[in-house]
């Protein structure tokens, strides 16, 4: 380097040198693809890429059945059994229904039936089983007649792949829970092919284990009225983040809008909550949670918590207040400086 | 003389005001490398349709995409560092009201038309988003 400066070779390894600190890490794959009635996105940490790429295709064709088994209008396995449930009396039920009603079953008892998938007729009357939701809302005797039913999970037996039922207003609809089985199933099929570190999102609801090398995944809650990220959170050995969002299907008629999530107390969409967001190691938990937890009253939302099994959750209300557990509020660490906190205990 | 960051024992120049310019560059551009801008600010996106890669935009480039997807096409606007879509061959528009996406990791979609579009680059310190 007789004539020429040694400072473009310095600088170009020192680029070099923290380009290289930026890449920080494992062989990441990450793919996606629409499923679920979502985009689905996985990403895994630290796995050859062959195995890891044989996993997500594993994944990819067992959420395509899924997707096809739980759909709740299209033809499919569900539609043929809400046409036999329609009918009462005893009837032989797909794998996929069966499982659902399993993982449903406990979590409606949990809940207090403010997680219901036995009340398709209401999310069908209120036109929301079509991809476009659309109005007008039901009438309001309408309305009543399907809650005088009183359709539940409980008017259902099941013997084997038998399944019994006694009430012709029960039809239904796992849309508050599928996607937590779906990141529940990518999950384990990730695990049984040795992917030791991975995160599933779908469509924003995600579960994620292990880590990306040597430190935690790191997920960012983006702001659900706002621009950007609300706050941070680092995920713990396996957990699932699921929220339930009055922003995620709706329509407007006559200038008023109308959410899905609806109270099965009222027949119609909850008020006063904007968002719902729970922490929990099962994905489908999970999802009914956050949906129970966005349904429920603000008095009444830390017990159907606690009966659950969730510890972390965070509810925003309908003035842009965030009310935490503890256990949420240790975990999150907030980006805005601009939002009210409450801290909620459980009981 | 002493052997400093800029001069060698072999006779090489002293540091020219446009070396601190290019130091002061490659660091600035390190730095933004390595925070990725205030909450992940993504720097493309890579559309696809199905699972087909069929546009990837410079998100500092503004410009008007029209992509073909399976019912029709979706027009995609790039302005501000965001994209969007701006309209779609779709009845419930919902991609539309999803609004301008500029943080990496955000993925918007129109479902019906399967056309996606994914926010990259930027590192902003998170692996997903969870919304």
């Amino acid at each position: 380097m007789n004539r020429v400066s040694r400072l473009p070779a310095l600088l170009l390894a020192l680029t070099t040198l923290a380009l290289t600190a930026c890449s920080d890490g494992p062989a990441v794959e990450r793919q996606r693809f629409l499923s679920l009635g979502t985009h689905i996105e996985v990403q895994t940490a630290g796995a050859e890429t062959e195995r890891a790429r044989e996993a997500i295709r594993v994944v990819r064709e067992d959420l395509a059945y899924l997707h096809s088994g739980l759909h709740p209008w299209e033809p499919g396995a569900l539609a043929r059994v809400n046409q036999m449930l329609a009918a009462t009396g005893e009837f032989t039920a797909d794998p996929g229904t069966l499982e659902a009603l399993a993982v449903s079953r406990p979590l409606y008892r949990d809940s207090d039936g403010l997680f219901n998938p036995a009340l398709g007729k209401l999310a069908d009357a209120w036109g929301f089983h079509q991809d476009a939701p659309a109005g007008p809302p039901p009438e309001a005797a309408t309305i009543e007649a399907i809650l005088e039913a009183d359709p539940s999970p409980e008017n259902l037996t099941v013997d084997g792949v038998r399944m019994t039922n006694t009430n012709p207003a029960v039809q239904l609809d796992f849309g508050g829970v599928a996607k937590g089985m779906g990141v529940d199933h990518a999950v384990g099929l990730l695990r049984e092919h040795g992917i030791d570190n991975a995160i599933v999102n779908a469509g924003g609801d995600l579960r994620a284990y292990g880590q990306r090398g040597d430190r935690p995944w790191r997920v960012g809650i983006r702001d659900p009225r706002g621009d950007g990220v609300l706050a941070g959170l680092t995920i713990e050995g396996d957990e699932a983040v699921f929220t339930s969002g009055d922003y995620e299907r709706y329509y407007e008629h006559d200038g008023k809008r109308y959410h899905h999530i609806l109270d099965p107390r009222t027949g119609r969409p909850a008020r006063g909550v904007t968002s719902v967001t729970v922490i929990h190691d099962e994905g489908a938990t999970a999802d009914a949670a956050a949906t129970a937890l966005f349904v429920a009253d603000a008095d009444q939302w830390p017990r159907i918590a606690k009966q659950m099994g969730i510890e972390a959750v965070l509810r925003v209300d309908d003035e842009g207040v965030l009310h935490l557990t503890p256990a949420m509020a240790e975990r999150l660490e907030l980006k805005k400086d601009d939002v009210t906190t409450r801290i909620v205990e459980l009981p | 003389m002493s052997e400093g960051l800029f001069e060698g024992r072999n006779g090489s120049r002293a540091p020219r005001p446009g070396d601190w310019t290019i130091l002061l560059v490659a660091g600035a551009l390190v730095t933004a490398l390595w925070l990725g801008g205030p909450a992940g600010q993504g720097s493309r996106a890579e559309v696809r349709v199905e699972d087909t890669v069929v546009a990837r935009l410079d998100l500092r480039q503004p410009g008007t995409y029209t992509i073909d997807g399976r019912l029709g096409p979706s027009v995609l606007e790039v302005a501000d560092g965001a994209v969007r879509f701006v309209d779609s061959a779709c009845s419930s528009h919902r991609c539309v009201a999803s609004g301008a996406h500029r943080h990496a990791g955000e993925v918007a979609a129109c479902l019906p038309n399967r056309v996606t579009v994914a926010v990259r680059g930027g590192r902003g310190g998170y692996d997903t988003l969870h919304y």
